[in-house]
């Protein structure tokens, strides 16, 4: 297994310690697993947990670049997630 | 020569050094775009608003952006992009877009295009403070490029 540790921003500040989720992650996981199991986290961590569809139309980052849908996590690393922006 | 500076910062923008930044003796045309905190959004009394960014994201975002614009321009143009983080009050500037160019129409729609793209693909989100002590986080633009 690998730890994903996943930084919080915007609506997502409001869950864990508003700072970062951290999420256990089979080797040469995808997006569709590493979504699932910060779903189920937030479930178990905040009862009423109600924002999948905040989730669903997140996307994941590193700091120079967006994921892309094909990336596979090899070993243990931190990304972030990203709900809709609104800057300006 | 074109130019391009962009940072994420927690101070408050010097509008006067940007368009000093920006000016150059070949460029005849500036123009400084700067958005601020107003006090109404969709019916609501609003008293502040706090940005969140993700700074190294929203940095590499805004240098890819400048540099769009400045393929989109034959000219060389100068371009400095500064948006805020952290709590603002009513009337703060939270973004600034500073462009020259030799004419003034590459610099309109150089401007027009960094501030258009920023909205949607920068990693910044918004929260509102209303009067009645109540928060909301904005929604805007999904950055998915995945399922």
């Amino acid at each position: 297994m690998i730890e994903v540790r996943v930084k919080l921003f915007g609506a997502f500040r409001k869950y864990g310690d508003g700072r970062e989720i951290v999420v256990e992650l089979r080797e040469r996981s995808g997006l569709g697993e590493l979504k699932s199991a910060l779903a189920e986290k937030l479930r178990a961590r905040h009862a009423g947990f109600s924002d999948g569809g905040l989730l669903a139309s997140s996307a994941f980052a590193g700091e120079s670049a967006i994921l892309s849908s094909e990336v596979k996590f090899e070993r243990s690393c931190s990304v972030a997630v990203l709900p809709p922006v609104c800057g300006g | 020569m074109g130019h391009h500076r962009v940072a994420v910062t927690g101070e408050r923008i010097d509008l006067a050094a940007i368009a000093a930044e920006v000016g150059d003796a070949e460029h005849g045309a500036q123009v400084i775009f700067a958005g601020a905190v107003r006090a109404t959004n969709d019916g609501r009394r609003v008293k502040a608003v706090s940005y969140d960014v993700y700074s190294p994201l929203a940095e590499a975002t805004f240098g890819e952006i400048a540099r769009e614009a400045q393929a989109r321009c034959e000219d060389p143009l100068r371009i400095v992009v500064i948006h805020r983080r952290g709590k603002l009050e009513l009337g703060e500037l939270s973004v600034v877009i500073g462009v020259s160019s030799p004419h003034r129409s590459e610099a309109y729609e150089a401007s027009r295009y960094v501030i258009e793209q920023l909205k949607t693909r920068a990693p910044v989100w918004k929260k509102e403070h209303y009067e009645d002590g109540e928060t909301e986080w904005l929604r805007g633009h999904a950055l998915c490029r995945h399922g």
